[in-house]
C-alpha cells in the first residue's frame, strides 16, 4: 500500500519548498534503447539460459568436490604408506648397522650418530629461518 | 503507465514467481524487466547522481538479476531482492569512483570544490541553485529526498528501494527539508517562500 509522507510541511515556506522540489526532481526517463542494450549485454555474457547454466555449474561443482575428496583420500593413503615404509626401512637399517656402529665407535656410538643427525637438522633449520627473517640483509 | 507490480489479493509479483516455478525463466525476466527497469534506473540515479553511471549500474544490476533468477528462493520478496542487488551494484560503482577520484590531482579537486561552493551565489538559475543545495545534503538525506519525489511521494516504495524502515525515511526527509530551509536562509534570501514559488 502506498504510504504518503505525513511529515510534510506545515507553514508556507515549507510548502513552497515542497512544491519547488516536486517540480525540480521529476523522475528521469529510462534512456533510449535501455532494453536493447540489456539484451545485448545478456547475449555478450553468454548466459542464454540461466537455469541450464545454474544446473551445469552445480554439476561441475559436485564433480570438483568429488575429485577433491578422492585426492584427499589418495594423499592420506600415500602418506600412511610412506610413513610405514620409512619406519620399516629405518628399523632394517638400524638392525644391520648397530653391530658395525658398536664395533667402530664403541658402546656410545649408538647415541653419537643420531646426535650428529639432529645437530645437522637444527643447523639446516636455523639457516632457513635466518634467510626468511631477512636478518642477513641487515649485516654489512 | 507502468504495469502494476501488485494486484488485489495476490502477493506482489506472484505472476513472475509462478513463471519461475514453471521454468519459464525468460518470460519471467521479460516481465520483471518491464516492471522494474524504471525503478532500478531511478534508484541508481538517486544514489549515483550521474545518468551515465546510473545507466551502467542499472544494466549490470538487471544482468545480475538475470543470471541469478533461477536461484531466487523467495526468502525475500522479489522487489526487495532486486533492490538489494541494485544497491550493491551502486555501492560497487561508488567504490570504483572513489578509487578513481583518489588517484586524481588534489589541486584540481580543491579547485572543483571551490567552484561548487561559490556556484549558488553566482548562478542565476534558481533551479540550479536548489539542485546545488540538494547536492550539498548528506548522502542519505539527498538519496531519500530525490527518490521520494521520483517515486511520487510513495514512502513505502522509497523505504523498500533503500532497504530502510519507513520511519527512518520520514526522519531523513524532515531533516533534509530543515537543512534546505536553513541553507536558503543562510543565502540571505529576503523571502525564501517567494523565491521558491518563482521556481514554478
Amino acid at each position: 500500500m502506498k504510504t504518503v509522507d505525513d511529515s510534510t510541511p506545515g507553514d508556507d515556506l515549507e510548502q513552497a519548498l515542497d512544491r519547488a522540489l516536486e517540480r525540480n526532481f521529476v523522475a528521469p526517463p529510462l534512456p533510449a534503447g535501455f532494453r536493447q542494450q540489456l539484451h545485448a549485454a545478456i547475449a555478450r555474457s553468454g548466459v542464454r539460459d540461466p537455469a541450464a547454466m545454474a544446473a551445469a555449474l552445480e554439476r561441475e561443482h559436485e564433480a570438483q568436490l568429488a575429485e577433491l575428496r578422492n585426492d584427499y583420500v589418495r594423499l592420506r593413503q600415500r602418506t600412511l604408506g610412506t610413513l610405514i615404509g620409512a619406519a620399516f626401512a629405518t628399523g632394517l637399517l638400524i638392525n644391520f648397522a648397530l653391530p658395525w656402529i658398536s664395533a667402530r665407535f664403541g658402546p656410545n656410538g649408538v647415541f653419537a650418530l643420531p646426535a650428529i643427525g639432529a645437530a645437522a637438522g637444527l643447523a639446516l633449520s636455523a639457516r632457513v629461518w635466518w634467510r626468511r627473517s631477512g636478518l642477513a640483509r641487515l649485516l654489512p | 503507465m507502468q504495469q502494476s507490480a501488485r494486484s488485489d489479493g495476490d502477493p506482489p509479483d506472484q505472476d513472475i514467481v509462478e513463471l519461475l516455478r514453471g521454468g519459464a525463466v525468460e518470460r519471467a525476466f521479460e516481465r520483471l524487466a518491464s516492471r522494474y527497469e524504471h525503478k532500478v534506473y531511478r534508484l541508481c540515479c538517486s544514489v549515483l547522481r550521474d545518468p551515465d553511471q546510473a545507466q551502467d549500474a542499472a544494466q549490470e544490476s538487471l544482468l545480475r538479476v538475470w543470471k541469478a533468477l533461477p536461484k531466487y528462493d523467495q526468502r525475500a520478496s522479489l522487489s526487495t531482492w532486486i533492490y538489494t542487488i541494485t544497491r550493491n551494484r551502486c555501492l560497487t560503482a561508488i567504490e570504483r569512483r572513489r578509487v578513481q577520484e583518489s588517484l586524481s590531482d588534489p589541486a584540481v579537486e580543491l579547485e572543483v570544490e571551490s567552484v561548487h561552493a561559490s556556484a549558488p551565489e553566482r548562478d542565476a538559475d534558481q533551479a540550479a541553485i536548489l539542485r546545488g543545495l540538494v547536492e550539498e545534503l548528506p548522502a542519505r538525506y539527498r538519496t531519500a529526498l530525490t527518490l521520494y519525489y521520483y517515486e511520487e511521494r510513495d514512502i513505502s516504495e522509497v523505504a523498500q528501494m533503500l532497504g530502510t524502515p519507513e520511519g527512518t525515511i520520514k526522519t531523513h526527509l524532515h531533516r533534509a527539508r530543515a537543512l534546505l530551509l536553513g541553507r536558503l536562509r543562510e543565502l540571505g534570501l529576503a523571502d525564501p517562500a517567494q523565491w521558491l514559488e518563482r521556481l514554478a
